[in-house]
């Protein structure tokens, strides 16, 4: 238009008056956040730098030298506490047979299981959610537990030279494997829920949710109640006559640690599952029945795709919080339900006590919940919307 | 649950829908029995909990109540929720508001810093703490104090999750149109913003609070002489003689959590309804 | 220039993303100005500037003779009604409209007198204890107007007020809107997409585009001469022609189609070619009372519309345009048109506006007395 091809130009630079003008000027944006960023930098971030410097050896818990050799601490700048950590000499057992696998190899085939779960979605747009799904499926398996005769058998076990390394390898399988049980449990209480329950369905989540909101020493010490020698189970069993003895894996177990950790967070991840159905237009599936899909098609071809990402985050919410988990195994986990957390703590204000070695195993627990939250933080998000 | 419902019809088959409601019931009693047997112990006469029941008494809530550690613990407790509470609900609103609505340079950044405590192991910031208070620049030694501002760190994370996306949620025309009928910055949030926002204050603090009542990991790290009441359970609970005078205060404790939960889900609806005009 | 509200070479740019381009405007005490354009052309940028919300990047905003261009909302005496009200949702009706007064610290007499006689001016009386969500659509507008205009402001914008609201209601609120600005003598600056309502209320219409104003003149001025091809087509239902120049008669620039057709427009050119809009209902079927150098031109029918009062025909000219002709269905129309049917259109030489002079119309460069005779081949088709 000739009206507008003689108008000065625009300098292209970005203006400092280039804001709104509601009042809100950097200085009381940032007066606001300043508060809530020094607590954070000064209670969260400081104390991390402090478990670094601890975990290399530039800080002892010892006054003296002569004490800080008593104790078994370094004295100035060493990786030899992560160095014991992090054994890279790993054997792999598969199903209780010996397959001497390099540990190489093992870490190769999980990074590109882990990658294939994250980013499969973008490979094949037809594929996509079978790629996700099957690569997620064999990243779980390794760490499954499944029951062998009277014990446990892990499908895959990773023996280190470092006695932490193969007791977080446990820990990590203890955690796996009652996320994905209180996963199978949740699915159907939220699919109930969401698809079958017509009225008061809230007052019906938040009667599913609201154990989780009572105390949780309490919920563990009543399963030991339930579980105990002279417990709910054996006490019953024996008055039936089945047994004559209690069972004693019910309770100071593997078994046991796993029950109660399903047990305290599956109310708790109903609720992600849950909005994960709800925000499903049922018009869809009304449309794809319309259209011939059988209700199991329909299911599975529109259900569980739309709410995957939700249920991937449900598992995350229980896996994350379980790995590092101290109560529950010291109530009702016994020797054999040792879990890294454990130890961890021990070394802190146990027999253990080293705050360098323990500052290291703090940090390589950290640095793995970060690696994970971060690689699924698309699921976390999209399975936190309604947090 | 109406049998001629036509559009669950489509979505389920009624022996499916059975089935499902038949899990659904196995669910809840698996979720209360636990809560259901203390109730129960807390009347039993017998020194241990277990099978079988011994009769009926009250003496525990009587040994409960006559217990002053535990009443002191309690107390402990309370003063550390609350005080905690307030101060992440607090933290988390200042943190909010310039993250919903405002130009902050680094957005995600800080907001992943606001929200990090969430999934960095409990025990891990237990212990960075305890070395920071111990042997760091702000030596505080261990006691109430450090176990709240150990809360605040892990409680900010829950009450953002709240505030944050309450406030991004009101129309930001509402603060416009105060701040074009003249008000200040301050009288915009006092007469507009805080009023739609304090349900969600108060569900924020209502989550700090029951966080912080229940935290043993931070609190059993980093207490001194006196335990909060979590940690004297805790300690109760690996020694069974002390047990069985535990358990009168933690059915009520139950109740109580539960009345809180229920409570807090009235007032949000309740915010809700007034906000719609009903 | 002198105003009530003057915008003078402002600009306002989103990053790289120039919204408003160097406007100037000048909106005088009392009037009924609109800013009309489609979404993302600049209007609510504007008014948001001039209310406050937004600081302009260059230039200079003026109310009532005071520079106001960094002084925050809360400091400008103008008052704004938002689009979707911004009603207080926690407040109930008579706290909305108190809301600025009692910010502004005014006496509890003078509140609840000026409160109630706002409420009153905009018919909400009985309404008063009722929260937003409790009023119908129409009744939120009349609350948000009466918040605003409760504090006496100088200038009263409004974003698009009547966006919400369903077809009847809204032709109830133009009226009502337009009776309240004429009873208050307020100066309404209004924001629309709706080129209806911005010519049923307002004393003078901007119309917008790419953050530009392409122009600023009253309604029947806007509507009878656009100024260009934009306001022409925007407004109202408009046909292009793309005219090539054969000869001039007389002040009257003629193309000549076939043996005793012709287009005619207003204008010097001997040559070049034009490009010229005419209204749908200043077309008509016989060529009684057009004048001697009055367009004729034959063409076929490619559609009918009944329209209910009139009827809508669709006419390919032989030139390749296509123009929408309206025709009363009164006692006149006589036989009706069938699609396919042949039939020659007149319109007089005056109602040809022409909104380009070039080459061939294609660019809107400055016409050249020697340039060649447009090529039927080259024009834009407006339909394509």
């Amino acid at each position: 238009m000739a009206t507008v091809a003689d108008k000065p130009r625009l300098p292209r630079k970005r203006s400092r008056r280039e804001r709104r003008n509601d009042g809100g000027s950097a200085l009381s944006t940032y007066g606001l956040l300043a508060p809530t960023l020094l607590v954070l930098a000064a209670f969260f971030l400081l104390p991390l730098y402090y478990i670094f410097l601890f975990s290399v050896a530039l800080k002892r818990f010892s006054p003296t030298e002569a004490l800080a050799a008593l104790n078994g601490e370094l004295n100035g700048f060493s990786g030899e506490l992560w160095g014991n950590l992090v054994s890279w000499n790993v054997d792999v057992a598969v199903l209780g047979l010996d397959f001497a696998i390099p540990a190489v190899l093992i870490g190769v085939v999980l990074i590109v299981l882990l990658v294939l779960t994250v980013a499969g979605g973008r490979l094949s747009e037809r594929h996509g959610t079978w790629i996700v799904g099957i690569a997620f499926a064999l990243l779980l398996m390794p760490f499954l537990t499944i029951p062998a005769g009277n014990s446990l058998l892990r499908i895959m076990q990773f023996t280190s030279e470092g006695i932490q390394l193969n007791l977080f390898f446990k820990s990590v399988t203890m955690a796996m494997t009652s996320s994905v049980i209180a996963v199978i449990v949740a699915i159907p209480v939220a699919y109930f829920l969401a698809f079958c329950v017509q009225r008061s369905k809230y007052t019906w989540l938040l009667i599913v949710i609201a154990p989780f909101l009572t105390s949780y020493l309490l919920r563990v010490f009543a399963w030991k109640v339930i579980l105990g020698d002279q417990g709910l189970i054996n006490s019953g069993l024996m008055t039936i006559g089945i047994i004559d003895e209690p069972l004693t894996f019910l309770i100071y177990s593997q078994f046991t640690v796993m029950v109660v950790l399903t047990y305290a967070w599956v109310p708790f991840i109903c609720l992600p599952i849950f909005l994960a159905f709800e925000t499903i237009d049922r018009r869809l599936l009304e449309a794809s029945m319309d259209l011939g899909a059988t209700r199991w098609q329909a299911f599975r071809k529109i259900t569980l795709p739309i709410a995957a990402p939700g249920v991937v985050a449900a598992f995350l919410f229980v896996f994350i919080p379980s790995i590092g988990e101290y109560v529950t195994p010291t109530l009702v986990g016994g020797v054999d339900g040792t879990m890294f957390g454990q130890n961890l703590a021990s070394q802190f204000v146990g027999g253990s006590f080293n705050w360098q070695y323990g500052s290291a195993m703090a940090l390589f627990l950290m640095g793995v919940v970060l690696i994970l939250v971060f690689a699924t933080s698309r699921f976390l998000r999209a399975g936190g919307g309604g947090l | 649950m109406g049998a001629r419902d036509s559009s669950t019809f489509v979505l389920i088959s009624p022996i499916g829908k059975r089935v499902l409601l038949v899990f659904f019931a196995v669910f809840l009693v698996f979720l209360y029995l636990p809560t259901i047997l203390l109730v129960i112990f807390s009347f039993n006469d017998s020194t241990v909990a277990a099978f079988p029941l011994d009769g009926f008494t009250l003496r525990w809530y009587e040994l409960s109540w006559q217990t002053g550690e535990i009443r002191q613990s309690l107390s402990a407790s309370l003063k550390v929720a609350v005080a905690s509470a307030a101060i992440a609900t607090l933290l988390a609103l200042l943190g909010s508001y310039p993250l919903a609505r405002r130009n902050v340079r680094f957005r995600p950044l800080m907001s992943a810093l606001l929200l990090v405590p969430l999934v960095v192991p409990t025990v891990v910031v237990a212990v960075s703490l305890l070395t920071m208070f111990q042997r760091g620049a702000i030596p505080i030694g261990l006691g109430l104090p450090s176990i709240m501002i150990g809360h605040v760190i892990i409680a900010l994370p829950f009450a953002v999750l709240i505030l944050l996306p309450r406030i991004a949620s009101i129309d930001r025309r509402l603060e416009e149109a105060a701040s074009d009928l003249g008000a200040n910055g301050l009288q915009t949030f006092r007469f507009v913003l805080l009023p739609l926002i304090f349900p969600s204050i108060i569900s924020a603090f209502m989550i700090a609070f029951v966080f912080s009542i229940d935290e043993v990991v931070i609190a059993s790290f980093l207490s001194s002489e006196q335990p909060t009441y979590p940690v004297y359970l805790y300690s109760g609970l690996k020694f069974p003689e002390k047990t069985q005078a535990l358990i009168p205060v933690a059915t009520i404790m139950i109740l109580i959590s539960f009345l809180l939960a229920f409570g807090a889900e009235a007032i949000r609806r309740y915010g809700e309804r007034k906000l719609e005009g009903r | 220039m002198d105003g009530h509200i003057v915008l003078s070479a402002v600009t306002k740019a989103f990053g790289d993303n120039v919204v408003v381009d160097d406007i100037d405007l000048s909106i005088a005490e009392g009037e009924f100005f609109s800013m009309l354009g489609p979404s993302g052309c600049g209007k609510t940028t504007t008014l948001r500037m001039i209310a406050g919300f937004e600081v302009p990047t260059l230039g200079t905003v003026t109310l009532q003779g005071t520079d106001v261009t960094t002084v925050p909302p809360a400091k400008r005496n103008v008052n704004m009604v938002f689009q979707a009200y911004a009603l207080f949702p926690h407040m109930t009706v008579q706290e909305n409209v108190e809301f600025g007064l009692k910010i502004k610290k005014v006496g509890r007499d003078e509140v609840k007198s000026r409160a109630a006689e706002a409420i009153r001016s905009v018919q909400l009386e009985g309404f008063e204890k009722r929260k937003p969500a409790q009023l119908s659509g129409g009744q939120q507008q009349r609350v948000a107007l009466a918040r605003a205009l409760v504090n006496r402001p100088a200038a009263l914008l409004l974003d698009e007020p009547l966006g919400a609201l369903d077809l009847k209601l809204r032709k109830e609120m133009q009226l009502e809107l337009k009776e309240i600005q004429v009873r208050t003598g307020t100066t309404f600056v209004y924001v629309t997409h709706d080129q209806e309502e911005a010519l049923t209320m307002s004393d003078r219409i901007a119309v917008m585009n790419n953050g530009i104003v392409e122009q600023c003149a009253g309604p029947r001025e806007i509507y009878e001469h656009p100024a260009t091809a934009f306001v022409a087509g925007f407004i109202g239902t408009s046909n292009l022609v793309n005219m090539r120049v054969d000869r001039n008669a007389g002040g009257c620039a003629l193309m000549d189609v076939s043996e005793g057709q012709r287009i005619a427009a207003l204008s010097d050119q001997g040559s070049g070619s034009l490009q010229i809009t005419v209204r749908p209902e200043k077309i008509h079927l016989s060529p009684e009372g057009l004048g001697d150098n009055a367009s004729s031109v034959g063409g076929r029918i490619a559609d009918v519309v009944y329209l209910g009062s009139m009827t809508q025909l669709i006419v390919d000219l032989p030139t390749g345009d296509r123009l929408t002709v309206h025709r009363l269905n009164d006692e006149a129309a006589v036989a009706d048109p069938r699609v396919g049917d042949t039939i020659t259109l007149h319109w007089a030489a005056q109602n040809s506006f022409v909104i380009a002079v070039g080459a061939a119309g294609a660019n809107g460069g400055s016409a050249t007395a020697h340039g060649a005779p447009g090529d039927n081949s080259e024009r834009e088709d407006p339909n394509a």
